[in-house]
């Protein structure tokens, strides 16, 4: 198998969130470790080699400024480098995992499992022109930029806002009609090419995912961790 | 006829979307370049606040729809929950849009002083972010003092991030997004009024 | 056809209780539309701004009059007419945009498949009635090629596997499979465009509707839409098309109905067409059926001629150089029209040449001063294709006086400029609230007043009638006059046989060729677009 895993955009997001509450129930080392080398597990799965091994050189570095270096240096502006560090450090297991769901998701998919949530089509309708839109508003920046450059006006803006905005209008007209006329309006039901299902490989890592979660609450229960 | 309002909904959802990836781009511009430099991270909210305000006023002319704003407000807060920050910032995200919603929706989007207020509301979407700073801060204290840190130097980090900062923010955010409306109805009877689209 | 598609098709014809053999598919009788004036912004009632509102749809909203047509299953009509003469009210009056999204008042029957076609909501429409629009850009719904054959399929319902067959057929029939499960903002515009078809053939409609679909193509994605219509005429549908550029529809069209101030002004067949004076085409606005027939029109003036030489010219993008021009000589008062195929670099020579490109090398001369790419930038102006880009302004004076170079000029040059360019009276406008062509003039009308000497155009005739065409071409003929450099990229066959004076052709990044456009450089020419 040498295509890329594709998990349930669902145990993605539960993820997410998940290793977001939990960093922040517990700050000791112990459970940091065990979240950093959770995420890196689950990037390193999806075959993300290279990417895992700069995370865990960021970690072992931000973790050294930590630990290591500040029993030799010392003094405020230390202090100060040291703090953003530990900030850093602290919400890179939340990092890799978001960067990740960002860079693997492909908007069909998301979309799809907007739908098989069955979230209302207020909601749907938007993200999914949202993320339509972005790369032709670069688009449309390129060629502002252009005609900008050619009649020798410097950046303001005013004279980004207003093309932008009168395109925005012309097509947001003309995307809602060309969607209009493919059944847009459609009030009944609605199916999706794309599949979304939960998988064995879902299971697996929610349920380590789940365990880790038991472990550090009764580890802090206990009194063991802080 | 209701095929009609199906069909005007449906026209403004996806108007909605449009107007919604437009004020994302703004968040993510601004965002881009306050980020790196600590002070200008401050200043994000209220930069946003001045330069979103045109589309945002085009959002709520184009898309008077349910939800628009809601989504407009949540999606940068989602973004930054990708990007590692913590769940707080889609709460504040979901009561800043559920809120400026209401108050715009209360004047069917066309009430010019409620969709004023409803700006201001909104512009506050992102507030939850920053509170990692002092989250983070008394963690920060509480793990080194334990490793034998002198007070002293808690004592400066401490001074240097008051909590009152963020109330700084909020009236800042407040002002700038005032004078952000100020600039668009102003853009707005130039250009958009003027080519009868608004 | 496919065999899925005809088991459905058999089930709904039962339905319908139609007999496409007897029956007219399409039946319009005495129909009226008029668009209402504002749509829902009546509360605030500013009586200047309702005005001027009514004079600015006028460009893109038609009403329509007195319609009377019934169409036959199976037949391939025309629209044809000016521009704003009502073609594209009356596509989507069938449609069903009007009267649900574009509301107004209607007045007559509007029949299809004998049920009243006023009464159905857009979805239902869309089943038996598929649209492909004019501008490739936006009217795409994903950002994936597979998605967006679905996207229809999905929204009516279809069960996954049906939708895959579906997806599957309409790649294969359409000979698309290369394109499938990509990004589509990688696609060219007639890529694009194809895939616009395919996401309403795989829906399988019995009537399509296209407005305009080549307006924003080049001459070979023209030819790649010939095909698919060709395929769709076999399989019986039936085909609408509002078209202002006929000759990749000669062997397809069974009749062609001329519009004109909303209402049907005649019929054409196609013998009537093939037969047009060149006085008529004009007064019409109708392109040529049968381009062979297309002449030489050029007139080269020679007035004291300065020239230009390009050394090693290049242009890059990123690091990748996209563009280089080795050696190249163009003349000051003679028209160059730059053709080549899609992604061969005209557009990147364009930006190259106007130093608006990020990073570029080589030398260029102006007789033997050597001008660098900031006396480039200085000196040139690009009307691009997408000229609501190029309007900043919030009034037509200010945004033919506002630039940032020098400029030694009266309020009278300003007026004789007004005239000259036929704005005269639209000083005051807001820019955007103009039509297509007088946002063009006006874009014309800033570069002269800046005293811009290099003067580039990307596609200026996409999706104009044949009168229009005529229009922009003298109009760059009378700016030739003034010493300027005048170069075109354009795949209009008719506009360049029209004004060119001389041909650059460049492939794959470099130039290819520079011949003259005389007899012998025309029938190059010929071969290049493959004009018998």
């Amino acid at each position: 198998m040498n295509k890329a895993l594709r998990l349930d955009p669902r145990t993605k997001f539960i993820l997410l969130l998940g290793v977001n509450l939990l960093f922040l129930v517990s700050h000791s080392l112990l459970v940091e470790i065990i979240l950093v080398s959770f995420s890196l597990g689950v990037i390193l799965i999806d075959r993300k080699y290279k990417s895992a091994l700069k995370y865990l050189i960021i970690f072992l570095v931000l973790l050294y400024i930590d630990r290591g270096l500040s029993v030799y240096l010392s003094g405020f502006y230390f202090t100060i480098i040291n703090f953003i560090a530990y900030a850093l450090r602290r919400f890179l297991p939340c990092l890799i995992v978001g960067k990740w769901i960002l860079e693997t998701t492909e908007v069909s998919d998301f979309v799809a499992t907007m739908w098989k949530l069955k979230l209302p089509t207020s909601v749907i309708i938007p993200l999914s022109v949202v993320f339509r839109y972005f790369p032709t508003i670069k688009e449309e920046w390129n060629s502002i930029r252009s005609a900008m450059k050619i009649r020798g006006f410097r950046l303001s803006f005013e004279h980004v806002m207003v093309p932008l905005l009168f395109s925005a209008v012309m097509v947001s007209e003309e995307l809602s009609a060309a969607a209009l006329c493919r059944g847009l309006d459609n009030p009944g039901k609605h199916s999706s090419l794309i599949e979304i299902k939960m998988h064995g490989i879902d299971y697996l890592i929610l349920g380590i995912f789940l365990i880790i979660v038991c472990l550090t609450c009764t580890l802090k229960g206990v009194g063991v961790i802080s | 006829m209701s095929k009609q309002s199906n069909v005007k909904k449906s026209k403004n959802l996806v108007s909605a979307g449009i107007f919604i990836a437009l004020y994302f781009v703004v968040f993510a511009v601004i965002g881009t370049i306050c980020m790196p430099i600590p002070p200008l991270y401050l200043a994000m909210l209220p930069i946003i606040a001045l330069f979103a305000a045109p589309v945002y006023e085009m959002l709520l002319i184009k898309a008077p729809v349910r939800g628009a704003i809601t989504i407009a407000a949540i999606l940068p807060c989602l973004f930054l929950l990708l990007m590692g920050n913590i769940w707080i910032v889609v709460v504040t995200g979901i009561i800043a849009g559920v809120a400026a919603e209401a108050i715009a929706a209360s004047g069917n989007y066309k009430n010019a002083t409620r969709n004023k207020i409803s700006y201001l509301v909104f512009s506050l979407n992102l507030l939850g972010g920053f509170l990692p700073i002092w989250i983070m801060r008394d963690e920060y204290f509480s793990s080194t003092l334990e490793r034998g840190m002198s007070q002293d130097f808690v004592d400066k980090l401490e001074a240097m991030t008051p909590i009152w900062i963020l109330f700084v923010i909020v009236i800042a955010t407040i002002l700038l997004a005032l004078v952000g409306n100020l600039i668009s109805t102003n853009m707005f009877s130039k250009h958009f009024k003027k080519a009868g689209i608004a | 056809m496919n065999k899925t598609f005809e088991n459905v098709k058999a089930k709904s014809t039962a339905e319908r209780n139609y007999d496409a053999e007897k029956d007219y598919i399409i039946e319009v009788r005495n129909l009226n539309f008029e668009y209402s004036r504002s749509d829902d912004s009546s509360d605030e009632d500013n009586t200047s701004r309702a005005k001027e509102l009514s004079a600015s749809s006028k460009t893109s909203k038609s009403n329509l009059k007195n319609i009377n047509l019934s169409i036959k299953a199976g037949e391939c009509i025309i629209l044809c007419g000016k521009s704003g003469c009502g073609k594209s009210s009356l596509i989507r009056l069938f449609n069903g945009m009007i009267p649900s999204f574009y509301e107004g008042e209607i007045s007559g029957d509007l029949f299809f498949e004998k049920k009243r076609l006023t009464e159905m909501s857009m979805y239902e429409i869309a089943k038996g009635i598929g649209t492909v629009f004019q501008n490739p850009r936006t009217q795409f719904y994903t950002v994936n090629t597979t998605s967006e054959i679905a996207f229809g399929l999905e929204n009516m319902g279809f069960d996954r596997e049906e939708i895959k067959r579906r997806v599957e057929r309409t790649a294969k029939d359409l000979d698309i499979e290369n394109l499938m499960n990509r990004s589509i903002f990688e696609l060219s515009g007639g890529e694009k465009q194809i895939i616009a078809f395919a996401s309403i053939y795989a829906m399988n409609p019995d009537v399509y509707l296209l407005d305009e679909p080549s307006a924003n193509l080049d001459f070979f994605a023209i030819n790649k839409i010939k095909r698919i219509l060709k395929l769709l005429k076999k399989a019986g549908k039936t085909i609408i098309i509002a078209e202002h550029r006929l000759f990749y529809l000669a062997e397809i069209f069974d009749r062609a109905i001329y519009m004109k101030d909303g209402e049907i002004n005649r019929e054409y067949s196609r013998e009537d067409l093939k037969n047009m004076s060149k006085e008529e085409h004009i007064k019409t606005g109708i392109r040529m059926l049968d381009l062979g027939k297309v002449e030489l029109e050029n007139t080269e003036n020679l007035l004291n001629k300065k020239d230009m030489y390009l050394t090693y010219l290049s242009g890059y993008y990123g690091k990748r150089k996209a563009i280089e021009i080795d050696h190249l000589k163009i003349s000051s008062g003679k028209i160059y029209g730059i053709i080549g195929h899609n992604g061969a670099g005209k557009s990147t020579f364009l930006s190259t040449l106007s130093g608006i490109i990020k990073k570029s090398d080589g030398y260029s001369l102006i007789e033997s001063n050597v001008i660098t790419k900031r006396q480039r930038l200085k000196e040139s102006y690009i009307v691009m294709q997408e000229v609501n880009h190029q309007l900043f302004m919030d009034s037509v004076k200010e945004e033919v006086v506002a630039s940032a170079y020098k400029r030694d000029k009266s309020e009278e040059d300003f007026k004789n400029l007004m005239d000259h360019l036929d704005l005269t009276g639209l000083e005051d406008r807001h820019p955007m609230t103009l039509s297509g062509g007088q946002k063009q003039r006006v874009i014309i009308a800033s570069a002269k007043y800046s005293n811009k000497k290099i003067l580039l155009f990307d596609e200026p005739t996409s999706g104009l009638d044949y009168y229009h065409m005529c229009k922009t071409a003298s109009l760059i003929k009378e700016l030739s006059k003034e010493d300027c450099y005048i170069l075109i990229v354009t795949h209009d066959y008719e506009f360049i046989a029209n004004v060119c004076d001389s041909i650059i052709r460049i492939e794959k990044g470099a130039l290819k060729e520079n011949y003259e456009l005389d007899g012998n450089g025309f029938d190059k020419l010929k071969a290049f677009f493959g004009v018998a």
